[in-house]
């Protein structure tokens, strides 16, 4: 029997790991951290949109299938260094503090991953500068009880809990500035979970978003929209956040109330970036080990998009999940499944 | 549709696009790498110096381009496009990069050119004198406190004793105690330039939007002219017999 090689423990490698080892396959999973669990692990992410379920609802039982299986090996904290031949004999080497082991694979599975955009680069919103300008992967850690906060928003300059706080949409996406044209496509409905967390645990607060379009496409997504402003007063305008400065303390930020056609300054407590996806670090190295086509932003390109969205552009390599462009995690358990199959499938003729 | 039949409150679109006007912005060879599409983002609007104080938005320029109304680009030639301060803003902001200080670039030329800029630019006349005469485009005297409140209290004491700061400030500079222009030029410069100005049309298209200034100017610059042509002949002469 053939052991399949899948690169990187977030979601999708996970649920692909244990999908081919249920099918009975060998697999041998690397994961370049000392945990698994991907960016959800990474950032503590508490609650899932749409339902507001506990993230750890959903990413622990698919660490424990893979970890209660005997027939996964899991490399932590080790990365594929180099690999060589071709589908169906690969050898791969894989790099640890321990040293190195070259290892023999039928194919090979790359899953990973996306990272949160960096908004550094977006110097006129002052991220890394004015320190209550956050990103929405730290609000996600702050509102975790076993977060840094313990579950409590705090500003990170005085800590106490901000009152009014404005949400920034498409930080880093949907922007040729910084050479991301494309949709981050979680942003919209993240920011809309996250102001609605906000509320609930501080009806007190006001919270603003800051937006173009709200893409509520997903799942019970447009039903969560409606949901922010009918029960939760949470207020929305079409104006993108274009300029944070800082005025006696006090955060001022500027934007364009589009559908008045005004432009407006705001003063607020606290500002949360809603940063989009970008090619991971882990996909970048991977296309060059593996020497596997990216399109324009460093995601990994399929053979066909519509007709073989899980195959490289290299036979016996295969690609799901977020390496391939934003993606939630409800797809991506989708795409690590789909993988599954389609290894197996490549693997019997 | 019949006069009794319209809607007395929605207006039908008709599109007017492809008009002259639109034509010529359309052929500027900016115009393709300033409007790459618009998400109606606002982010050019809020970061926009002119759109804080007048009645100027970038994000209506590049609207207004990509619907093409031959009416409303002629409306915005003769006025709104005039407030832009050209700070490029909108450009290094944009996430579409597009450029709405290139456009109104573009339509100011095209509005010169067809002469839509008069009205506009009647309030530049002086600054369009001094550069046509002096080759400064403003001076200290242009200054006056009372049309600069923002300024504060300290610019009326200041312009009280220009002279003053500007000998004390310059000394050992000739052609710095002035106070009606920024410098003052040599004749030669002067006259060097406003060749330049007649032989590359520039003079001619100044006189589009100020036609009296440039009759007035045209008399100075012509009596220059025979003074400077005077006074060249003379050296040419004087170097010849030095020469024998």
């Amino acid at each position: 029997m053939k052991t399949v090689l899948v690169i990187g423990g977030g979601v999708t490698g996970l649920k692909a790991s244990s999908e081919l080892a249920e099918m009975g396959y060998n697999v041998a999973l690397v994961e370049k951290e000392d945990y698994l669990g991907g960016q959800v692990a990474k950032h503590k992410y508490y609650k899932l949109a749409p339902d507001l379920r506990l993230a750890g609802e959903v990413i622990d039982p698919v660490i424990k299938a893979v970890e209660s299986n005997s027939n996964i090996k899991v490399y932590k904290h080790s990365h594929v260094v180099a690999v060589s031949g071709n589908a169906p004999e690969f050898k791969a080497k894989i790099k640890n503090s321990k040293g190195e082991s070259e290892e023999s694979f039928g194919a090979i599975v790359v899953a990973t991953g996306f990272d949160h955009f960096d908004p550094t680069v977006k110097q006129e919103y002052g991220y890394g500068r004015f320190k209550d300008v956050v990103t929405n992967a730290e609000v996600e850690e702050m509102l975790n009880p076993n977060g840094s906060t313990k579950g409590q928003l705090k500003r990170p300059s005085d800590g106490k809990t901000p009152k009014k706080i404005a949400i920034f949409q498409c930080v880093g996406s949907r922007d040729r500035q910084v050479g991301n044209p494309y949709c981050c496509r979680v942003g919209c409905v993240v920011s809309t979970k996250q102001a609605i967390e906000i509320k609930e645990k501080y009806p007190d607060s006001e919270v603003y978003v800051y937006y173009m379009d709200m893409r509520m496409f997903g799942r019970g997504w447009e039903e969560l929209y409606g949901k922010a402003m009918e029960d939760y007063e949470i207020i929305f305008t079409r104006g993108r956040g274009a300029e944070v400065t800082l005025k006696n303390q006090q955060l001022s930020l500027r934007a364009e109330e589009t559908i008045m056609d005004r432009p407006i300054q705001h003063s607020v407590d606290m500002i949360i970036l809603a940063a989009g996806m970008a090619a991971g670090e882990g996909t970048i190295d991977a296309a060059k080990v593996l020497g596997i086509k990216q399109n324009d932003y460093g995601f990994l390109s399929p053979k066909d998009d519509f007709l073989s969205p899980n195959e490289s552009s290299k036979p016996g390599i295969f690609i799901a999940g977020a390496d391939k462009g934003p993606m939630d995690i409800e797809n991506c358990i989708v795409e690590g499944a789909a993988v599954a199959a389609k290894v197996a499938g490549s693997l019997k003729n | 549709m019949s006069e009794e039949n319209k809607n007395p409150i929605t207006d039908a679109i008709e599109s007017t696009k492809g008009g002259h006007f639109y034509k010529e912005i359309m052929k500027d060879f900016r115009i393709k790498e300033s409007l790459h599409g618009c998400l109606n983002c606002g982010t050019c609007v809020a970061n926009c110096p002119a759109a804080a104080f007048y009645d100027y938005s970038p994000r209506e320029v590049c609207q207004m381009i990509i619907e093409g109304d031959e009416e409303t680009i002629e409306e915005y030639m003769k006025g709104k496009i005039w407030n832009c301060a050209q700070c490029y803003s909108c450009k290094y902001r944009c996430p579409k990069e597009n450029s709405a200080a290139d456009i109104v670039m573009a339509m100011r030329e095209i509005a010169v050119r067809e002469g839509l800029a008069a009205e506009a630019l009647a309030g530049y006349t002086r600054i369009a004198k001094l550069v046509l005469t002096r080759g400064n485009q403003l001076a200290p005297d242009m200054l006056s406190p009372d049309a600069f409140p923002d300024w504060g209290p300290r610019m009326i004491e200041l312009s009280s004793k220009k002279m003053e700061m500007r000998e004390e400030l310059f000394e050992g500079f000739p052609g710095m105690n002035v106070v009606d222009r920024a410098w003052a030029a040599e004749d030669y410069t002067i006259y060097e330039m406003q060749k330049i100005w007649e032989e590359s049309g520039a003079l001619e298209k100044v006189g589009t939007v100020f036609p009296f200034l440039v009759d007035i100017v045209q008399d100075d610059m012509d009596d220059k002219k025979d003074e400077m042509e005077a006074r060249i002949q003379e050296k040419k002469a004087k170097l010849e017999a030095s020469k024998k």
